[in-house]
């Protein structure tokens, strides 16, 4: 089993959000680190994020571990779309 | 002719239970014994009675009787799963998403589920079970928040998601009760004042707890949001716990001034 971060997120975030359709996640690859950018509707942000970043910290824990386990590291930025 | 069974420990108790249920006496009963389990030295442990009605007055009042106890029966269920569409219980969607979550972070691992109607537990067993804990339990507290939140999104039903890997919660507990007992030593030896290292609530409330019965000290936590530490305090020393300072619970929100809210939001840093 691989480990796949982008999709991770992707799946993650748009079974959080009312608008899944326009949930869009990139990542950016360097040698060690990959940034994965995630966008969302306006109005679903706080869906991503959660009350005092709640949720937003638990995707970047999920996120890390699995990254470590791949041997990377991973950054989570979220973005408005 | 309708049959009823009843159990019981002793053949007696079973026709109790009958003559209770059917109103009837029990020199009136036409019934055969059935012995279901015994015990090594042929002692029976249950005894179930079959009991053969064919009395119609008899027959008709306890259909009646069904039919009305059948509401009172179950009050908690019955809403919850008129709200289910197709009677979807959430353990499936429980075990759906997370299932694509550990897959998509390249683990595999088996899933036990149990239902019931306030809770989904679930216990995760895995060979690389800390990937799914996380130093400390961070990524499985973390794992359970987000499955909470996207099981019980939309459903009308809220089932509170409990996950475990492998009894790490238990030992986790078990581990911190042991640390908050060495802790305790180490602040009476030494008398001073012990800071613990950042805890979420669930760990700090284990450790207060473990030291409650404990004279030779008093536990405290200070600070706020991520900075809260729990202090444990030997008992020469209580009273002067906090070092001056932000001793006390959470501060109060910041007021606001002639009624202008204060506290800019920006909620994209996290």
């Amino acid at each position: 089993m691989s480990v796949e971060l982008k999709e991770l997120v992707e799946y993650i975030a748009k079974s959080l959000v009312d608008n899944p359709d326009e949930v869009n996640v990139a990542e950016v690859q360097a040698v060690q680190t990959s940034v994965i950018e995630l966008r969302v509707a306006k109005e679903d942000l706080g869906k991503v994020i959660g009350k005092q970043g709640r949720t937003a910290r638990a995707i970047r824990t999920i996120l890390s571990s699995a990254a470590t386990k791949a041997g990377k590291r991973a950054v989570l930025e979220i973005l408005e779309d | 002719m309708k049959e009823y069974d009843f159990e019981g420990r002793t053949r007696e108790e079973a026709l109790l239970k009958a003559s209770e249920f059917l109103k009837m006496n029990i020199s009136d009963m036409n019934y055969k014994v059935i012995e279901l389990e015994s015990s090594m030295f042929g002692l029976v442990k249950k005894v179930k009675v079959v009991v053969q009605v064919d009395d119609e007055h008899v027959l008709q009042a306890l259909e009646e009787e069904s039919r009305e106890d059948e509401q009172p029966e179950t009050p908690v269920m019955e809403p919850v799963e008129n709200n289910v569409p197709g009677d979807v219980l959430l353990g499936e969607r429980v075990n759906d998403v997370l299932g694509r979550i550990i897959e998509l972070m390249g683990i595999s691992a088996v899933r036990t589920i149990e239902e019931t109607d306030q809770e989904v537990v679930v216990d995760i067993k895995s060979q690389e079970p800390d990937v799914l804990t996380g130093k400390d339990g961070r990524v499985l507290s973390s794992l359970q928040f987000i499955v909470n939140r996207i099981v019980n999104r939309r459903s009308d039903v809220r089932k509170h998601v409990l996950l475990d890997v492998d009894g790490f919660k238990e030992r986790r507990e078990a581990q911190l009760q042991e640390e908050a007992r060495q802790m305790a030593m180490k602040a009476v030896e030494s008398n001073r004042i012990f800071k613990m290292g950042p805890l979420n609530a669930k760990d700090r409330r284990i450790i207060h707890l473990a030291l409650k019965d404990n004279a030779d000290v008093s536990t405290k936590s200070e600070g706020n949001g991520a900075q809260r530490r729990l202090l444990i305090i030997p008992r020469g020393l209580q009273g002067r716990g906090g070092r001056g300072k932000n001793r006390g619970r959470k501060r109060e929100r910041p007021r606001r001034q002639n009624g202008q809210a204060t506290e800019p939001k920006n909620p994209a840093s996290e």
